[in-house]
């Protein structure tokens, strides 16, 4: 069937309110159209439904649920429990349902030629009432399951469409797909609603379920392509996490801050600058956690609101582990400059962490962060959703110019090569180089600065020691090599 | 619509049909949920069936309507 609308000179569009989805689609839904929202069973379609109504309301739009599956009442518990009060959107005039779900309760049959009129006319009616702007019909198989014929629904569902549009209402409608991957979705729905289609994935890539978004068209208007990993979270609904579409307006900056070790500043020519992503890489009790320490000790000092992501240690640990190098982290807590969080990398889903990640730096607006560490985090995620998450979490704090510290474990004693992770040394201002070596009978530490983006450094390989003052870089070590290979010996002489 | 109020015509003490047109009460259709044009709504006797389409091919209404009266009455 033909669109009978002309096309439109441009298409405006409807912020949709949920985090990310506005990214990835260039400014929401478009305006007065009905987008299909696809996805097999479980891949978050009703979820999008809610938040999307929700997010209306929430911003004084009324939206019109029509739901053609579950019931009111279990809509309203579901929603609940994403942190949507529905029964209070319901008592302020922000929210209606239209219940098309099937009544098991009574028997029907179907005998002759029908329409939809009653329901096109209860939706219409319902729209009137309330002065919606937001539609969501959820979801289309449900009606499927009601009502036999196929080609009528497709014909009303048409018919709805239109008539949605002539209200200048934007719509969401959602459907089935018989798989995640593949053209069609079924009822031949896609085909008459074609103009926007989102879908919504929910895979398992080697034994973790992912989910994604993708706008697969959105006619007349631009949207970012491919696949967006999106998370549902009790209490926050749907957050899709835009990786790439975060417009990095990365201001270089002259202005340059301490790591917290003067003669470290000292080899990085005053410093490091405001806005850089700092990785420290080493093998496990090289300093990592200590030199993570004094970052945050030197933002404390300059008067910096600091915020430390710990996935190896306890909070108390931390603060146990600093007063043991003369810094003191429980005044600078109680004084409102450093908060800690520490949570269990296995605790919640790569997705979910960086959202919580995001939420809690919008939330603290911290100058500094540490993310100590990177390792712990990529355990037993796949190599795609920990490469998004890092990009996603370093896309954000470059936005928010934000100073980063990151600290990633090396696998072997003396050293080895993470870092040349391509993913994580691309988008890193300074790599610092932590290692073990071995000298006459004793194991020393060394460390040097890899690369520091944008400004002259020592390139010089240094011992370091740990004191109860911390680190104290030492003299540069001579004839050493095997120090990226982590095969590492000093002359003997 | 024609047959259903033929019945009432018939034996007003036995039937009674209100004709509800949707598209000038949709707050009726909203509070019976019906979706499909025309439906047939049998509220009394219990339980409430529903009959959705136009009868048209010509089957006997009170069949479907009341289907156990007429198994009963042969």
């Amino acid at each position: 069937m033909s669109d009978s609308f002309p096309p439109p000179s441009f298409i405006d569009k409807l912020p949709s309110g949920m985090p990310g989805v506005d990214l990835v689609t260039h400014g929401g839904l478009p305006k007065a159209r009905t987008t299909l929202v696809s996805g097999t069973a479980g891949s978050a379609k009703t979820v999008f439904a809610v938040h999307f109504l929700a997010a209306g309301a929430a911003s004084g739009e009324p939206g019109v649920f029509v739901t053609l599956e579950e019931a009111p009442d279990d809509l309203r518990a579901h929603a609940r429990s994403l942190g949507f009060d529905i029964a209070e959107l319901e008592k302020r005039g922000l929210w209606r349902f239209v219940d098309a779900a099937p009544n098991p309760a009574i028997e029907a049959q179907v005998f002759g030629d029908y329409d939809l009129a009653a329901l096109l006319a209860r939706v219409r009616h319902a729209v009137q009432d309330v002065g919606a702007t937001r539609v969501a019909v959820d979801s289309v198989g449900g009606l499927f399951a009601q009502v036999p014929d196929e080609h009528l629904i497709r014909g009303e569902l048409h018919r709805l469409a239109a008539s949605l549009r002539g209200m200048g209402v934007t719509s969401v409608l959602t459907c089935e797909r018989p798989g995640e991957y593949g053209d069609a979705g079924m009822f031949g729905v896609e085909d008459f609603v074609a103009d926007n289609v989102l879908v919504l994935r929910n895979v398992l890539e080697d034994g973790q379920r992912r989910r994604t978004l993708e706008v697969l068209k959105m006619r007349g208007t631009s949207h970012q392509r491919g696949e967006y990993p999106f998370s549902v979270i009790s209490g926050e609904g749907l957050t899709v996490l835009p990786l790439t579409a975060i417009d990095i307006r990365q201001r270089s900056t002259d202005e340059r801050i301490s790591s917290g070790i003067d003669t470290l500043d000292d080899m990085c020519n005053g410093g490091w600058f405001r806005d850089s992503m700092v990785l420290v890489s080493g093998p496990t009790g090289a300093g990592k956690t200590l030199t993570a320490t004094h970052f945050l000790a030197g933002g404390i000092a300059a008067g910096e609101r600091c915020l430390s992501f710990s996935f190896e240690e306890s909070r108390e640990q931390l603060h146990r582990n600093a007063r043991g190098w003369g810094i003191d982290f429980s005044e600078a807590e109680t004084g409102g400059l450093l908060r800690i969080h520490s949570a269990f990398p296995e605790s919640a889903g790569l997705e979910d962490h960086l959202i919580r990640m995001k939420n809690l730096i919008d939330e603290y607006r911290p100058q500094r962060i540490t993310v100590d560490s990177l390792s712990a985090l990529e355990r037993g995620a796949t190599a795609k959703a920990f490469r998004e998450f890092v990009i996603g979490l370093s896309a954000y704090i470059k936005q928010e110019e934000i100073a980063g510290l990151f600290t990633v474990t090396t696998s072997d004693l003396s050293g080895g090569t993470t870092i040349t992770d391509s993913h994580i040394s691309t988008i890193t201002d300074v790599v610092l180089l932590l290692r073990y070596i071995e000298g006459e009978s004793e194991i020393r530490r060394a460390l040097t600065v890899l690369k520091m983006r944008g400004s002259a450094h020592d390139k010089s390989v240094r011992e370091f020691v740990i004191s109860s003052d911390g680190i104290r870089i030492e003299r540069p070590i001579s004839q050493l090599r095997g120090f990226l290979t982590g095969d590492l010996s000093t002359p003997s002489a | 619509m024609a047959r259903v109020q033929a019945l009432q015509a018939q034996d007003s003490e036995r039937f009674r049909v209100d004709i509800v047109d949707v598209l000038q009460r949709p707050d009726v259709a909203d509070q019976h949920g019906i979706l499909a044009t025309p439906t047939l709504v049998r509220v009394e006797p219990q339980p409430e069936y529903r009959i959705i389409g136009d009868l048209s091919r010509g089957d006997d209404l009170l069949s479907y309507l009341l289907p156990d009266t007429v198994s009963q009455t042969p």
